[in-house]
């Protein structure tokens, strides 16, 4: 994207004031979204991102710039902008580039560009209609598609050159099941680290009934009632329990100052004996993974808890000088527009030994949640929360009458340990992760759980 | 290529492609923030931002596309994109872009050019003070200074060609209190046009007290209790919910507030505004996003629906006038209906006295997971919260580990009292929200 005797200059300018570590990201990002609800493709949008972004460490401190003017001139000058913050003048410079040479572990079938925004919008459209005609009672609906074909390009001062090209495309589905007086929803949004090939791989109409069918039955349920209780959480998209309780804190971004309940317990016991929990950023064509992290390390495999000990973090290059420890691929940002930080890609429990059938069974009353909605964490406290999409009581076994409204609370650092059955039916759910290097696609993933107790907040 | 040129030549290309109208939209900004930590400069970014977006009509339909780059080639990428994307929408309502109104200036106070230095010696003091504060403050987790100009621009070939400076200064801290195992965290953050209005004393005091103050929380009883609900966590929930107000929503369903415009859905007590001209909020504005001019307008008066918020479009489909509520999340997004400052006009009873009255009630101070937890389309909400308990008239002890659940719409319907401790909370989105606390019958509270 840009000439290697540029970003060699550029890398150089932006070390002349005392940075022992400077390094430029260029992104040029192809957009394409289409939203229809109400019966009509509402609107169509394409666009081109284009920028880039130069980081200069100086030890533990990062100065980042960034701008849309990606001329030599342009470059330069923000190299000049960010050098500025450092006092210094120790002019090092920078090494030698040389390409990082990898093979695509992720390869693209149906490159978005080649395929006419008409057959985009029909998919769409379809999608539209099979949740609309599922029920009387569904009497709305939204679906969003979004693809985006991202190149970035890497340099750095110890000599990196890395190219990465990440294809992405994605639906999101929303249903409104209404009888007049009151509105549910149901929503699901698959992904996939893919082009327009998505489509063959994903099977969109059963995503589309799944919606209106949960929204249909949420119509119907009874209010969910408080209190303490066992919470079985299915498989799929119930990993943002593990995301929301725990991986926020095992980033390095909290670890680094020790600000996360899990600073310094490598090697301890920190969950129960049945949890193991990996962070894969390998995984082929998967919604989080990529060739290479934002900071141009290849991404990997890190498992973050054996057995119930800790045996790692998700760990960025600043943080790791803090740390003392090397980086692990797990750099991301959103776009040229962030300094880049340790974030999860694709993070799951690993699965254990029980069949679904036997937790449910094993469980005399409590809470079944089959679709978990977002949530949030304080990785300070370790303070979580999330919304359950679709829920249902068991009792004596035996999965009861659905209910609406609840809402999960409680401790990372005891949700870990209370967590006593692992089921054998891993499944991946995607989601955009929020946090300080903006939105990253991640996914999340889980066999059912079973955790034995839990604070269930609902209406009744 | 120069901007004007680019435009001017973007039309020029348009008009030969059969477009019938063309809108530019167009932001540039520079932006600064430094972080401290331990008293050095931990990050320190400087930006600069541009980015431009078509809206064309094409045969009766609109389509869109932006970019960030000003070539010659762009100018046929946005051309060619917008007119294959809107030959791909569909529309009830034909198309229009504005021509312009009567537009009311907008004064602002806007100063943000401050010498980094300042700026950095600013955030380290606000860190310093944060330390020294009190023995359980264990550590500073984030101290931020942020300032940044903005321009935003309108033409099209209606004749509109609006221009508005901003400019916004930010200032945050957030802090962890420790009492041997408990570990709590408070933050303050304030959001201004004009730094000099930026008490850094008061940010520091605000977030170490919530702190200090949270730590020995507990859960409590599952029940239903009556709920104080503080200013910043009754804002939050406001924004979280303003999409009701959207006359698209409306149209679409996602609102149960269909056919209830002169109709009572809120205690008395409860008037909203959605108000652009407020001073020093980030928020306002004298134009919208599609070049309508905004005005001050009651959403909510004593408790009765007065109007929902439209832009061109819904306007449109209702047969009204756009209220000037079309607004763009950025130069990438298409324009949806938003609120600009929407808040809830502050009522004469005191914060402190409201406490004294109250024989059992829960203040809530921070509402968690609203993204998640809350559904604008149901009402419905169950949502992590933290806040005090108080008997007997006072503050008895910290709460934690709660949730509160309700519906919103019946929550306004349950509104005892509105008090006189009015507070702009941060943007959310693109608009701005605040209220004073509100006093609420009864939520069903689960604990322990």
């Amino acid at each position: 994207m840009v000439d290697k005797s540029i970003l060699q200059e550029v890398l150089n300018e932006a070390l002349k004031t005392g940075g022992d570590f400077a390094e430029i990201y260029i992104e040029q990002n192809d957009l394409n979204t289409a939203y229809m609800s109400d019966g009509r493709v509402e609107s169509v949008l394409s666009g081109k991102d284009y920028g880039a972004g130069v980081r200069i460490l100086s030890g533990f401190n990062c100065v980042y710039a960034y701008t849309n003017d990606l001329s030599r001139e342009g470059l330069l000058k923000i190299a000049r902008d960010a050098s500025y913050a450092l006092a210094d003048v120790k002019n090092k410079e920078s090494r030698e580039l040389i390409k990082l040479d990898y093979t695509n572990s992720h390869p693209i079938v149906i490159v978005p560009s080649t395929v006419d925004i008409s057959k985009k919008v029909s998919k769409v459209k379809e999608a539209y209609s099979v949740a609309k005609n599922y029920s009387n009672e569904i009497v709305q609906v939204s679906v969003r598609y979004i693809d985006n074909d991202k190149k970035v390009l890497i340099a750095n001062s110890e000599g990196l050159l890395a190219e990465d090209r990440r294809i992405r495309t994605r639906m999101a589905i929303e249903a409104v099941a209404s009888d007049g007086n009151e509105n549910q929803t149901g929503f699901f949004g698959p992904g996939r680290l893919m082009g327009f090939e998505f489509f063959q791989n994903v099977d969109i109409e059963w995503y589309a009934k799944e919606a209106a069918r949960m929204a249909v039955t949420m119509l119907h349920a009874d209010l969910c009632p408080s209190g303490v209780m066992p919470v079985v959480i299915d498989n799929g998209f119930g990993g943002v329990i593990f995301h929301e309780a725990c991986g926020h804190s095992l980033e390095a971004t909290s670890v680094a100052k020790g600000h996360s309940v899990f600073s310094g317990k490598l090697g301890q016991k920190i969950a129960s004996d049945v949890v193991t929990a990996i962070d894969d950023g390998t995984i082929p064509n998967a919604w989080g993974s990529s060739n290479i992290d934002d900071e141009g390390h290849p991404t990997q495999r890190n498992v973050l808890i054996e057995n119930g000990i800790l045996k790692g973090y998700m760990i960025d290059m600043l943080n790791g000088r803090r740390m003392n420890m090397k980086a692990t691929g797990n750099s991301r940002r959103e776009s040229y527009k962030y300094a880049p930080t340790s974030r999860m890609t694709n993070t799951f429990i690993a699965p254990g030994d029980k069949t679904p059938e036997e937790i449910i069974k094993s469980t005399e009353y409590g809470l079944y949640a089959k679709y978990m909605g977002g949530g949030s964490v304080n990785p300070v406290t370790g303070d979580f929360n999330f919304a359950v999409n679709e829920a249902y009581l068991i009792k004596d076994g035996k999965i009861d009458r659905p209910v609406r409204g609840a809402t999960l609370i409680g401790k990372g650092s005891q949700v870990l340990l209370d967590i006593d059955m692992v089921g054998n039916n891993l499944e991946l759910g995607q989601g955009m992760c929020g946090s300080i290097s903006g939105s990253v696609p991640a996914n999340v993933g889980q066999p059912m759980i079973r955790v034995k107790k839990m604070t269930v907040g609902g209406r009744k | 290529m120069e901007l004007n040129k680019f435009i001017d030549e973007l039309f020029k290309r348009g008009k030969e492609e059969g477009f019938s109208d063309m809108e530019v939209y167009y932001i540039d900004s520079d932006s600064f923030e430094v972080n401290i930590y331990n008293q050095e400069v931990d990050k320190y970014n400087v930006n600069k931002n541009k980015g431009l977006s078509l809206r064309a009509i094409y045969e009766g339909r609109i389509g869109y596309a932006y970019t960030e780059k000003f070539d010659e080639e762009d100018i046929e990428f946005l051309i060619k994109n917008a007119k294959n994307n809107a030959l791909e929408t569909q529309t009830d309502v034909i198309p229009e872009f504005y021509s312009g109104g009567q537009y009311r200036e907008l004064e602002m106070d806007i100063n943000v050019d401050i010498d980094t230095k300042k700026k950095i010696e600013d955030a380290m003091y606000m860190e310093r003070r944060a330390k020294e504060y009190d023995s359980r403050i264990d550590s500073v987790n984030y101290c931020l200074i942020d300032t940044g100009k903005g321009r935003r621009k309108i033409v099209n070939t209606r004749g509109l060609n609006l221009e508005e400076e901003s400019g916004v200064s930010v200032a945050y801290i957030a802090v962890v209190a420790k009492d041997k195992d408990d570990v709590k965290s408070g933050s303050s953050f304030k959001v201004t046009s004009n730094y000099n209005n930026i008490d850094f004393e008061k940010l520091v005091k605000e977030a170490c007290d919530e702190a200090i103050n949270s730590l020995g929380a507990e859960s409590i009883p599952s029940g239903k209790y009556k709920v104080i609900l503080r200013r910043d966590a009754a804002a939050t929930l406001l924004a979280t919910f303003s999409s009701i107000f959207s006359g698209d929503a409306v149209q679409k369903g996602f609102s149960l507030l269909k056919g209830k415009i002169g109709k009572k859905i809120a205690s008395d007590k409860i008037t909203i505004l959605d108000d652009p001209f407020l001073k020093d909020a980030p928020s306002s504005c004298f134009f919208d996003d599609e070049g309508v001019e905004t005005y001050t307008k009651e959403v909510i008066k004593d408790g009765v629906l007065k109007t929902y918020l439209y832009d061109i479009k819904s306007a449109k489909k209702d047969g009204v006038k756009s209220t000037g509520n079309g607004f763009k999340a950025s130069y990438k997004s298409p324009v949806v209906v938003s609120p600009t400052n929407m808040y809830i006009v502050k009522g004469t009873l005191d914060y402190e006295e409201a406490i004294k009255r109250q024989e059992r009630a829960i203040i809530i101070t921070s509402l968690q997971g609203l993204h998640s937890g809350a559904n604008p389309v149901s009402g419905d909400f169950s949502l992590a919260a933290e806040g005090y308990l108080v008997e007997n008239g006072s503050i008895t002890k910290p709460v934690e580990q709660i949730t509160i659940a309700g519906n919103f719409y019946k929550l306004l319907e349950d509104v005892e009292e509105v008090l006189s401790d009015f507070e702009l909370a941060l943007p959310s989105g693109m608009g701005s929200y605040g209220s004073p606390s509100i006093i609420i019958k009864e939520l069903n509270v689960s604990g322990k």
